[in-house]
């Protein structure tokens, strides 16, 4: 990867990265922080990655600084048990997306983590499972989990449509 | 390799298994000239070790592991959502899909169910961007030493812009004005003083200004915007303190919005970064700038994103203005919120000077 490209990818993909990072740890100087950390490493090995690789080692490295700080800290709530949530009308809102994404914040923090790659990111089963270390059908088990648990948080359908 | 009496047997086999080249096997055949016991051997060896499987042996319990194939899955009333999520996330084909329609056709009470489940998706705030993207770039050694240099002072004039900005609302009345032109955010770049003055062509700012977006006709990149962020309704019915006072129904159009502020003054920036790299090439020296006139939105000109801060949006934290004066840094303001206590911040006009300095020293 040339310098070139390579800021290409700071100017493609930062936000995202942090998007993604940022609705995980809600500090914003932690979560710029691992994105400037995952560019870092790009950096050290700007010469063995390819371009079209960038991407996807942006994500992963910044997923694993991510659940790794998280650990290191205790913060990382059990990672595949939710915490149990009743369903309940949450008529606060006027937005739908508002809504998801309180509800996004209840999910465990795979869950959330997959369906997170899914929806802003748009990758599929197989890509978010390199990422995140998963086998493609543990990716598609936790994005269907997590679509329960969205739905459910909702409550009644009147509401939002 | 030649062939002996102690490695021919490899030979034999190979022979008879199809994997001597041309060449080996005329030096085979020359070695069994050679050696009449051991041709004879050689003919009699492939009936003797080339086994067969006896075919009349057949597994007697072959219809125990067979399996049934059972009636295919479909959805039903007890077992839809799967189905649905399937269908909302692609995972099925168009057979399915058809499978999944005609049950929705078949159970409307559960069309509502259907729709939600592709609904589901989230999204991201695109508003939230990284704020420090230039720090990430690489550039060339030298280069990058001039630009680090000059990065620092152009965001601590943001910051002091900022500062200024929100040391006039202080000041300033709570008058509600009518809103024109002139009102809109802009402000002016300004060379003041400095011993040097020597550039004779010092680089244009080019700048989609606040004017320009009024007068005339929006793009649709821009009417898309500027309806994504009026559509922020839930604002409107919430109280805003800010030092007191409150603040109601807003509901801003884009070039009101502290969005669109942020980029007019990020343009900024970037022409003072690149006025000051212009100016190392002429001559090295003291530079000072003003920002005059410099008209941020009027109250109800709002920051709507959550989470945002003017600090944050120009990606400085603490290091980045070291040697500025610090003791005028805006304030948070809260928004009071029925749903969350989230904090957001607003940018409010005002006057200020901005110091873009170097010395001759610095430069040796």
């Amino acid at each position: 990867m040339t310098v070139e490209e390579y800021n290409t990818c700071v100017d493609d993909f930062s936000d995202g990265i942090y998007r993604f990072i940022l609705k995980n740890i809600r500090d914003e100087d932690e979560a710029q922080d691992i994105v400037q950390e995952s560019y870092m490493r790009m950096w050290e090995r700007v010469n063995h990655i390819q371009y079209q690789k960038a991407r996807s080692y942006l994500f992963t490295t910044a997923y694993h600084t991510m659940i790794d700080r998280l650990r290191k800290n205790n913060r990382l709530s059990p990672i595949e048990e939710a915490p149990e949530h009743e369903t309940r009308q949450h008529n606060n809102y006027s937005d739908l997306s508002e809504v998801l994404s309180k509800a996004v914040d209840t999910l465990p923090v795979i869950q959330k983590n997959v369906v997170l790659l899914r929806d802003y990111e748009g990758y599929s089963y197989k890509e978010i499972g390199e990422i995140t270390d998963l086998n493609e059908s543990q990716v598609k088990v936790y994005i269907y989990r997590a679509r329960k648990a969205l739905r459910n948080y909702i409550g009644s359908v009147d509401k939002v449509l | 390799m030649r062939i002996t009496r102690a490695n021919y047997e490899v030979y034999f086999v190979d022979y008879f298994d199809g994997r001597l080249s041309q060449e080996a096997k005329e030096e085979l055949m020359r070695f069994l000239e050679a050696h009449p016991d051991l041709k004879e051997e050689f003919y009699n060896f492939d009936e003797n070790v080339i086994l067969q499987a006896d075919s009349d042996i057949t597994f007697p319990k072959k219809d125990i592991l067979k399996k049934q194939e059972t009636a295919k899955a479909k959805p039903d009333p007890e077992d839809y959502e799967t189905w649905f999520i399937a269908y909302a996330e692609g995972d099925l084909n168009r057979e399915e899909q058809q499978q999944v329609e005609r049950f929705v056709d078949d159970n409307p009470a559960l069309k509502q169910e259907f729709l939600i489940y592709q609904k589901l998706s989230l999204k991201a705030d695109s508003r939230i961007r990284y704020p420090d993207k230039k720090r990430l770039k690489k550039k060339s050694q030298r280069k990058r030493t001039l630009l680090a240099r000059y990065a620092g002072y152009a965001a601590a004039a943001g910051i002091l812009l900022f500062a200024g900005l929100f040391w006039l609302i202080r000041q300033e009345a709570p008058e509600r004005q009518e809103k024109n032109i002139s009102q809109l955010p802009h402000y002016e770049v300004e060379k003041i003083s400095g011993n040097q003055t020597l550039y004779e062509q010092p680089p244009k700012l080019i700048r989609n200004n606040a004017d320009k977006a009024i007068t005339e006709p929006l793009s649709s990149k821009d009417r898309n915007q500027i309806e994504r962020l009026t559509k922020m309704e839930p604002l409107t019915e919430k109280k805003i303190n800010i030092n007191n006072r409150s603040i109601t129904n807003i509901s801003p159009r884009y070039e009101q919005t502290s969005e669109y502020y942020y980029q007019t003054v990020m343009k900024d920036l970037e022409y003072l970064e690149a006025l000051s790299e212009y100016k190392e090439k002429t001559l090295p020296g003291k530079i000072f700038y003003r920002i005059k006139n410099a008209i941020a939105p009027p109250e109800d000109y709002y920051v709507i994103s959550e989470g945002f801060s003017p600090l944050k949006l120009l990606g400085i934290t603490s290091k980045s203005f070291g040697e500025v004066a610090t003791n005028t840094l805006p304030e948070n303001i809260t928004i009071e919120n029925n749903n969350s206590n989230t904090k957001k911040y607003g940018i409010k006009t005002g006057i200020l000077e901005i110091t873009h300095k170097r010395t001759l020293e610095e430069d040796q």
